[in-house]
């Protein structure tokens, strides 16, 4: 890969870690936290950079370029609230969901908060645990996106 | 306990050291525990030794610790019976002490209606003055609106005084006036402040007492018309209203003066009916004991009251809470010793700015009359976005001198790293020949540390 300095290297398998901090650095000038990339052949490679406490838009010269906190295909459904976790059907490795749909309730009483789905993908990883009392946060279940 | 237990399970609606000391006192009478957390205190003690841990939301503690409905919530889903608020967060919240019974749970701390009284300054020292608590010659009230009135307030009261706003607290929404010419601005401007800071411009007058200590009683109220007084405390070393190091009992006070004011606050707790454990705060200068406000709530220093009267006041709170007759008499209360708590921040030794980090050596320090009482353990991590307050050290001794020598071995035994920590400010304030000699104002840390400043 020879791309210029200001373009996004060309996504042929995972990146080099040169790579990576290259698309750090400008998905940071850009003021952008993720960003997606894909070969049309079904490989996908998520980034998301730390944004910097001050989040400026300009590198400073001489700063450490952000890093590259994690690489990942797939991304964490967790809970907006506490409660006991009442998964629903959608809530099964394999299904495909689209964007907003429940794939959990945690129940306080009578009080139902809905766990929803950020983006269309398919479930791949159930992680929480039907009818056991859930924390705020918690990852309930992992999807992969849909390109 | 018996069967008569109103709860056997508690909501402990706080965090760090205070949270984990409500959790033993939980434990040694056979209660179990629920610790709700926020995201960033995940890894505390206290949530991993919880009966049942909840994390309840983000770190800010609007999203958590402060979060009213999502803690009564909480206690729903885990099947709490009582909520203890230990001190700051909502632990003063008269609405929040309301809502809690009003969910047909037990709030741990005196009724919203005593919290609320206590909490605006003006009818807490009226009904101080009523109960025969003696109080700061001051306007006895709102300031009236003719500056003319004021005037006349001020000058009966002496000069200097200070004009502070009745809803204000921790030092805010005050100001000193020195001499009648400067009366009528420093009314306007702040009431001004008070408007913008608290909401309500209402203001009330004192006189200025110039170096008094601060000197506190702590109460002890069960819902049967036991009140007890369990001794005074000094806390006048203090930087920008904060308590650094206090002790009990205040050095060269009659105990005899003492039992006079001690006295006097029970009879106030039981006209107003109060419940629980509270502190009445004075300033004391020549002899002159003035109420400046009640707190109620445990106190980040009540250990060194157990200390000097062997009372476990946590678990006083929750036997108060249960309904349960204070099992003692006033003659039963030997306050004996002399105890010390240096209080162990996560700061700067010169900026006394916050130094949140991993802390990555944690050596105690251990011997007769030693007591810690912290949350922190090897490698836990400091959270910046809550109070510096890592832990405390409390010493006990026959004397004063005892202690302040078993806290000064202490002191040096105590190894921390990882992060800044004031435990070289303690030690060189327990060297001062100053406060070995005992009874310092309030003021005299903040010109002590100028004065080191500035050499």
């Amino acid at each position: 890969m020879s791309p210029a300095e200001n373009q996004v290297p060309v996504f042929e398998g995972i990146p080099s870690s040169d790579d990576l901090a290259r698309i750090a650095d400008l998905l940071v000038q850009a003021g952008l936290e993720t960003i997606e990339l894909s070969d049309g052949k079904g490989s996908r490679c998520f980034l998301r950079v730390k944004a910097p406490a001050s989040a400026p838009h300009v590198p400073i010269a001489g700063a450490p370029s952000a890093s590259v906190e994690t690489m990942q295909t797939d991304i964490a459904v967790n809970a907006p609230y506490f409660g006991v976790l009442a998964l629903t059907d959608l809530a099964e490795i394999g299904t495909l969901v689209r964007q907003g749909d429940v794939v959990a309730q945690m129940r306080i009483g009578t009080l139902q908060i809905p766990v929803t789905v950020p983006v269309e993908g398919t479930v791949v990883d159930v992680v929480g645990q039907d009818g056991v009392l859930t924390g705020y946060g918690a990852i309930i279940v992992r999807i992969e996106p849909t390109v | 306990m018996s069967d008569m237990q109103r709860f056997k399970r508690v909501l402990i609606a706080n965090r760090g050291e205070i949270a984990l000391r409500i959790q033993r006192a939980c434990r040694q009478l056979g209660l179990e525990t629920v610790a709700v957390y926020s995201e960033a205190d995940a890894d505390s003690r206290h949530v991993r030794e919880a009966d049942v841990a909840l994390c309840i939301g983000p770190a800010a503690a609007s999203k958590s610790y402060l979060d009213m409905e999502g803690l009564l919530l909480a206690a729903k889903v885990t099947d709490a019976g009582a909520i203890h608020p230990g001190y700051g967060f909502l632990s003063e919240n008269a609405d929040f002490a309301d809502a809690v019974e009003a969910a047909g749970l037990t709030f741990v701390g005196p009724t919203g209606d005593s919290i609320r009284m206590m909490g605006d300054k003006i009818t807490a020292k009226r009904a101080m003055r009523d109960a025969g608590v003696p109080c700061v010659p001051g306007s006895d009230g709102p300031l009236p609106s003719s500056a003319e009135e004021v005037r006349a307030i001020a000058l009966e009261v002496g000069f200097p005084v200070i004009v502070k706003a009745s809803g204000g607290g921790g030092g805010r929404g005050m100001r000193v006036v020195h001499s009648v010419d400067e009366l009528d601005d420093a009314v306007v401007l702040t009431a001004k402040e008070a408007q913008q800071a608290f909401g309500n411009p209402t203001l009330y007058l004192e006189k200025y007492m110039q170096k008094p200590r601060h000197v506190e009683i702590q109460v002890l109220c069960d819902m049967h018309g036991t009140a007890l007084w369990l001794g005074a405390r000094d806390c006048s070393l203090q930087r920008r209203h904060q308590k650094v190091l206090e002790e009990a009992p205040a050095p060269g006070i009659p105990s005899e003066t003492i039992a006079e004011i001690g006295e006097r606050c029970v009879q106030a707790c039981r006209q107003i009916g109060y419940r629980g454990a509270g502190t009445f705060e004075f300033l004391y200068e020549d002899g002159i004991f003035a109420f400046i406000e009640m707190n109620t709530r445990v106190q980040v220093e009540h250990p060194i009251t157990e200390e000097t009267t062997g009372i476990d006041i946590v678990a006083q709170q929750l036997r108060i809470a249960q309904g349960e007759t204070l099992d003692m008499r006033q003659e039963d209360i030997r306050m004996q010793g002399h105890a010390i708590e240096c209080r162990l921040n996560a700061e700067d030794a010169a900026t006394f700015m916050p130094s949140p980090g991993t802390v990555t050596r944690w050596d105690l320090p251990g011997g007769p009359g030693i007591r810690v009482d912290t949350h922190v353990v090897s490698n836990y991590t400091v959270q910046p976005y809550y109070d510096s307050l890592i832990g405390k050290i409390i010493s006990y001794g026959a004397t004063r001198e005892q202690a302040i020598a078993r806290m000064r071995v202490a002191l040096a035994e105590m190894r921390v790293e990882g992060i800044s920590t004031n435990i070289a400010l303690h030690q060189d304030l327990l060297a001062d020949p100053q406060f070995q000699a005992g009874g310092v104002d309030i003021h005299y840390l903040e010109r002590w540390l100028a004065e080191r400043s500035s050499s």
